[in-house]
């Protein structure tokens, strides 16, 4: 039993981080599409500047949170990132969407959504085990399948370029070069360490411009970017957006060191250039890992070389700054302007003012209740006016409850607290059943007392309706969690 | 006359046991790490191929040579790396990854491109 708890322990877990996954792959799908329409809209841009946005890319792989900022890609009108903000997180796919009665995933895109959510599948309340879970099990074991598949890969590679590296030789008067066997093309290695490996018998100018490149990809850090967005690729495996992503980069970045030594020529350097890329091209010969440094789509940057001309200093200048703005846009959050969030975040910003909430949904309700909140809502409005709050009947707008002299002080809580007061409901073996949502996910949580039975919580830019219940026996006077619904600001 | 192929990087090792052989083994790990930065299982590695060869032999941790530097001819690698890097990807990601080969019409059109560029600049 003590194995089978911890197993079901770890697959949580293991799906939570899945779930992570998922979303921060599909955080980055925006970035992603953006740098790909603006390569294809400025196909002569320097790669120097599209690196910006690989930045921005890479950062959406990496960071499940960032600031929010008005410059966001997710400002823009037809964007709808209420349901999916979490704070500085945004969750498009709920973390919780295995148990909800209609699974839910958003895009930023309300129309969208719908599609989507409508071609989950729906748990039958009769099954003991809701098909979304078994779906989250099992994707989640791909995932991971995946995952150790690339490292795998990896690791093999790794070995073996360091095994055929071994017997390198050094080039007489260039400290960090190497010739060696058995290597398709030239590569530099190394993190820390930078070397420069060649094939043996490459002829004096091929060896110089050979040089040049390597040595500029080292300058750039390539050498560690590579691996670097290798691991990112594994890790989203799943996405064929950062199959894509990846494969622009490792063309960008050739392209990048191409345009750091040729800015260094003459235009009739920039043609010997030309030909030691089509002489190195020119015997067909297998691709080496992706650790190292292959060459890609030899006829573009042969072509680059050829008409390659230094950006005027205005147009550089311009492409820095708009760079700059490209990496802000891509890698921050939707600023909160949107009805339940902002303004509305501050407790007391409105003295006296009426501030109406319509129920969204039930994230707990006790196993001990027998009333279950119907499918289209409690049909109850919850309204803040002044110092009371009152519980009304959404048709009739008669009061069924109120609650008087409410200070609207709002305390921050900790998990430590949230646990001892929603988690001491006690079942027949004397231990905690509270089952309701994880808080860990929120970052400013606070909340404030209706009466002896009811709370009001705001959780980031959420607000929670609790019921309290009150332990006999034992634990007399003990609270516990009843019910917490999710409200939303109402017109 | 009998010719022995051998890679540039055997070459290189193979000169410096032309130079000292006979020569102990110890001491050739030592003057491999000085001339070509080479580990000790590096050198070891050599030894075993090169005795396979039938070039030298290691008897009693001494290294001899059995056949002269004028028999010996480098070969070029090219082959050698179809034989160990093809199949090291499967196919489709060996040529999604690669983009780098070019068919003889690409490659005679680039030339034409870039000689025309060769005599304007």
């Amino acid at each position: 039993m003590a194995v089978l708890s911890l197993l079901e322990q770890l697959a949580d877990r293991m799906s939570h981080v899945f779930l992570t996954v998922l979303n921060l792959s599909a955080a980055a799908c925006y970035a992603i599409v953006s740098v790909l329409l603006l390569r294809l809209a400025f196909g002569r841009l320097p790669r120097k500047y599209t690196f910006f946005a690989w930045m921005a890319v890479g950062f959406r792989l990496l960071c499940p949170v960032s600031i929010k900022s008005v410059f966001s890609l997710f400002n823009l009108g037809f964007f709808d990132m209420t349901p999916i903000a979490r704070g500085n997180a945004m969750a498009f796919i709920p973390y919780d969407v295995a148990m909800m009665r209609e699974p839910k995933v958003y895009t930023g895109i309300a129309a969208v959504n719908d599609v989507l959510s409508g071609s989950l599948p729906v748990p039958d309340p009769s099954a003991s085990v809701n098909p979304l879970q078994v779906w989250e099990l099992l994707l989640t074991l791909l995932w991971l399948f995946g995952l150790l598949a690339f490292c795998g890969y990896a690791v093999i590679s790794f070995v073996k370029i360091r095994k055929r590296i071994a017997c390198a030789v050094p080039v007489a008067g260039e400290p960090d070069v190497f010739e060696c066997d058995g290597i398709p093309s030239p590569f530099a290695w190394g993190i820390l360490r930078h070397r420069i490996f060649i094939p043996f018998r490459m002829g004096e100018k091929e060896r110089r411009h050979v040089l040049a490149h390597e040595r500029a990809h080292i300058r750039g850090g390539d050498t560690a970017i590579k691996p670097f967005a290798f691991l990112l690729l594994a890790v989203h495996w799943f996405n064929p957006l950062v199959w894509a992503a990846y494969f622009c980069l490792c063309r960008d970045m050739e392209l990048r060191a191409d345009e750091r030594v040729l800015a260094d020529m003459s235009e009739h350097e920039r043609a010997e250039y030309g030909m030691t890329l089509l002489s190195l091209a020119a015997p067909r010969r297998a691709a080496l890992s992706t650790l190292g440094f292959g060459e890609s789509s030899i006829a573009r940057r042969i072509k680059n070389a050829l008409s390659f001309k230094k950006p005027a200093k205005w147009l550089s200048e311009l492409a820095v700054i708009l760079a700059a703005v490209l990496l802000i846009a891509l890698s921050t959050n939707a600023a909160g302007k949107t009805p339940g969030s902002g303004v509305e975040q501050q407790p007391l910003a409105v003295p006296g003012g009426r501030t109406a909430y319509a129920f969204k949904e039930c994230l707990y309700m006790t196993p001990l209740s027998s009333y279950l909140v119907p499918e289209e809502g409690t049909g109850e409005l919850y309204i803040r006016a002044g110092d009371a709050f009152l519980i009304a009947d959404a048709a009739t707008m008669e009061t069924k409850a109120e609650f008087e002299d409410i200070s609207w002080e709002f305390i921050r809580f900790d998990e430590e607290w949230y646990r001892s007061t929603f988690f001491a409901e006690y079942g027949e073996s004397g231990g905690s059943m509270f089952a309701g949502p994880d808080i860990s996910r929120y970052e400013n949580r606070s909340y404030t007392v209706l009466d002896d039975s009811h709370l009001l919580l705001r959780m980031d830019e959420e607000t929670w309706f609790v019921k309290l219940g009150r332990h006999g026996g034992t634990h007399a006077g003990e609270p516990y969690c009843w019910s917490i619904y999710r409200l939303e600001r109402a017109e | 006359m009998e010719t022995y192929a051998i890679w540039d990087s055997e070459y290189r090792f193979m000169n410096v046991v032309w130079e000292h052989a006979p020569i102990g083994s110890g001491a050739l790990c030592a003057l491999c790490f000085k001339t070509l930065g080479w580990k000790k299982s590096t050198v070891y590695n050599a030894i075993r191929k090169m005795c396979e060869k039938g070039l030298i032999e290691n008897e009693n941790a001494t290294v001899r040579v059995l056949v002269p530097r004028e028999q010996v001819q480098r070969e070029e690698s090219d082959a050698f790396i179809e034989r160990t890097f093809s199949g090291s990807l499967p196919g489709f990601l060996n040529a999604f990854l690669s983009g780098r080969t070019l068919s003889d019409k690409e490659a005679e059109e680039l030339k034409k491109l870039i000689d025309a560029h060769r005599k304007e600049g």
